[in-house]
């Protein structure tokens, strides 16, 4: 599936009944998410299972679905958007898992030898400072190769942050056209750059950093 | 939740197994619940979601 056709259909995907602030919800905005996914498609990084952490309304694990990810579960702690997202997967005719658990709760059974590949847009800490932390500390205790969305500028607070779990394999910049969300927004949609981050873990247990 | 996701699901607790039962399933599980025999903890499966938030935050 083209990048384009992809972002077509993702267009399509429903957003937050109520977003919550201090969560930072707000609906990834297609071209991202397409642009973000087509990247991890074309490194060969969505064949198997894939996990998506704080995944809201779904839109990246559909999108990863879409591009013929084997098993895809999505993750997160608003039951609210978890109904949200099993529609959006139903209406594009999808099969994802959605699975309602306070992130830094989740765990795959530890018998498993699965590696899954993480993908993420994490709360920025915009509004609680560090609030991207446990997400990135979930993402390399259950995945081997992570892609994350964050502000720009913050590779050196990531990679840093990561070592000497995992390393930044890529960075991918990106405009973010967010459409007005709270109230605070002043423009109906505002450009946020984004940068996307690829990680690779690299000690077989990044479980005890803290 | 189809079947196949007991096979990575663990207890949000103590990571260890959960028991699935069903109550109500088609080509997936709609309805049903996990017991964790080790914290005996249940957390339901509804609509489909199973719903591993801890019991003081579940709707």
């Amino acid at each position: 599936m083209k990048k384009k056709q992809l972002e077509i259909l993702l267009e399509g995907v429903q957003g937050f009944y109520k977003p919550d602030l201090r969560r930072e919800q707000y609906l990834t905005p297609a071209p991202i998410a397409a642009e973000l996914l087509h990247f991890a498609h074309m490194r060969g990084d969505l064949s198997g299972t894939v996990c998506d952490l704080g995944c809201g309304t779904g839109i990246l694990a559909i999108g990863a679905k879409l591009l013929g990810a084997e098993k895809v579960i999505g993750v997160d702690s608003d039951l609210g958007a978890l109904r949200i997202a099993r529609a959006n997967a139903k209406n594009l005719g999808v099969d994802v898992e959605f699975i309602c658990c306070d992130v830094m709760d989740f765990a795959i059974h530890e018998h498993r030898s699965i590696n899954p590949t993480v993908i993420m847009n994490p709360p920025f800490g915009a509004q609680i400072k560090g609030s991207d932390r446990p997400f990135l500390r979930k993402a390399l205790e259950i995945g081997k190769t992570i892609y994350s969305l964050h502000n720009v500028g913050s590779m050196e607070f990531v990679s840093k942050y990561i070592q000497p779990y995992a390393i930044i394999t890529d960075c991918a910049k990106m405009g973010f056209p967010m459409k007005r969300t709270f109230e605070f927004h002043k423009k109906d949609i505002e450009m946020v750059n984004v940068e996307l981050y690829r990680l690779e873990r690299r000690e077989k247990d990044a479980k005890n950093k803290g | 939740m189809k079947r196949d996701l007991m096979d990575i699901l663990a207890c949000p607790m103590c990571k260890g197994d959960l028991e699935l039962t069903v109550e109500e399933e088609n080509d997936e599980i709609i309805t049903g619940t996990l017991y964790c025999a080790k914290c005996d903890e249940r957390y339901p499966i509804e609509d489909g979601i199973p719903n591993l938030l801890p019991p003081d935050l579940r709707e």
